[in-house]
């Protein structure tokens, strides 16, 4: 097992851990934090992916994005963290066999399927290649991504106004 | 034994289940957004790895736009859940049942 491979799986089960606290603590604020353990164990699988681009994507969207946006939310609707207390989950006894029956079902078409390996795997830089890519090939759905996020923000914003009397 | 394709959609499998028991069983809605969070990255990691296995970085600007896709969810989502807040004082999606038919 070469040294990728390790750091591979050390990866792999931390975003693993780190996203089963996520969904199973019963404290709010605590996934939270666990969360930002899944998406940095996430960001570190792209990373020996050899998609250093979307590594570092992944840490300032989702750390420094997302995760700020729900910690703030969780602040903004604290007093019902509290009161929810050991009633934040319910059902989780199906919800888990849900789950179990989607990651058998996923890894059964999984098994069935086979890949054809194309290409060799680099560990270039593709910092470069992305942007030609989407400044070039995909410029419309780049452009109809930055209207889109002005859309979103425009919405998000109007939906928090406080209403005037 | 080097880490094949096979590996990468594995652990999305995973990670995608672990984001459906997050889905279902909470009830404040920031926790279903968590859920929800963690599931898009299962789907990244899918198309990272058929960027790794077919050579071609195609996959990784579907990813990149799938991060724009899941921050702007986050942001309307979180707007949803304070204007809940606001109207309810609470965040439980099992009492949020005003537009039941």
């Amino acid at each position: 097992m070469g040294i990728d491979a390790i750091v591979w799986w050390l990866f792999a089960a931390v975003s693993v851990v780190g996203s089963l606290f996520a969904v199973l603590s019963p404290s709010i604020v605590r996934a939270v934090f666990s969360l930002l353990l899944a998406f940095g164990g996430v960001a570190g699988i792209y990373a020996v992916a050899g998609a250093d681009f979307l590594a570092i994507l992944q840490i300032v969207v989702y750390v420094g994005g997302v995760l700020v946006l729900i910690a703030f939310g969780i602040l903004l609707t604290g007093r019902t963290a509290q009161a929810l207390g050991e009633h934040e989950v319910k059902n989780r006894p199906l919800g888990i066999l849900i789950a179990a029956g989607i990651f058998i079902g996923l890894l059964g078409a999984l098994m069935k399927s086979s890949f054809k390996i194309g290409g060799n795997a680099t560990n270039e830089p593709t910092t470069e290649a992305i942007g030609k890519l989407l400044l070039g090939d995909y410029i419309v759905a780049f452009e109809f991504a930055s209207v889109f996020l002005l859309m979103a923000l425009i919405g998000a914003a109007y939906l928090v106004r406080r209403e005037e009397a | 034994m080097s880490i094949g394709p096979y590996h990468y959609l594995g652990l999305a499998a995973a990670l995608f289940a672990i984001g459906v028991i997050g889905v279902v069983t909470r009830r404040n809605a920031i926790g279903v957004l968590i859920g929800v969070e963690l599931m898009l990255n299962a789907a990244n990691i899918n198309l990272v790895a058929f960027s790794r296995f077919s050579g071609g970085l195609d996959a990784q600007i579907f990813a990149i736009f799938v991060i724009v896709i899941a921050a702007a969810e986050a942001a309307v989502a979180l707007a949803i859940i304070l204007q809940l807040f606001e109207k309810r004082s609470d965040v439980d999606v099992d009492r949020a049942r005003t537009l039941r038919g």
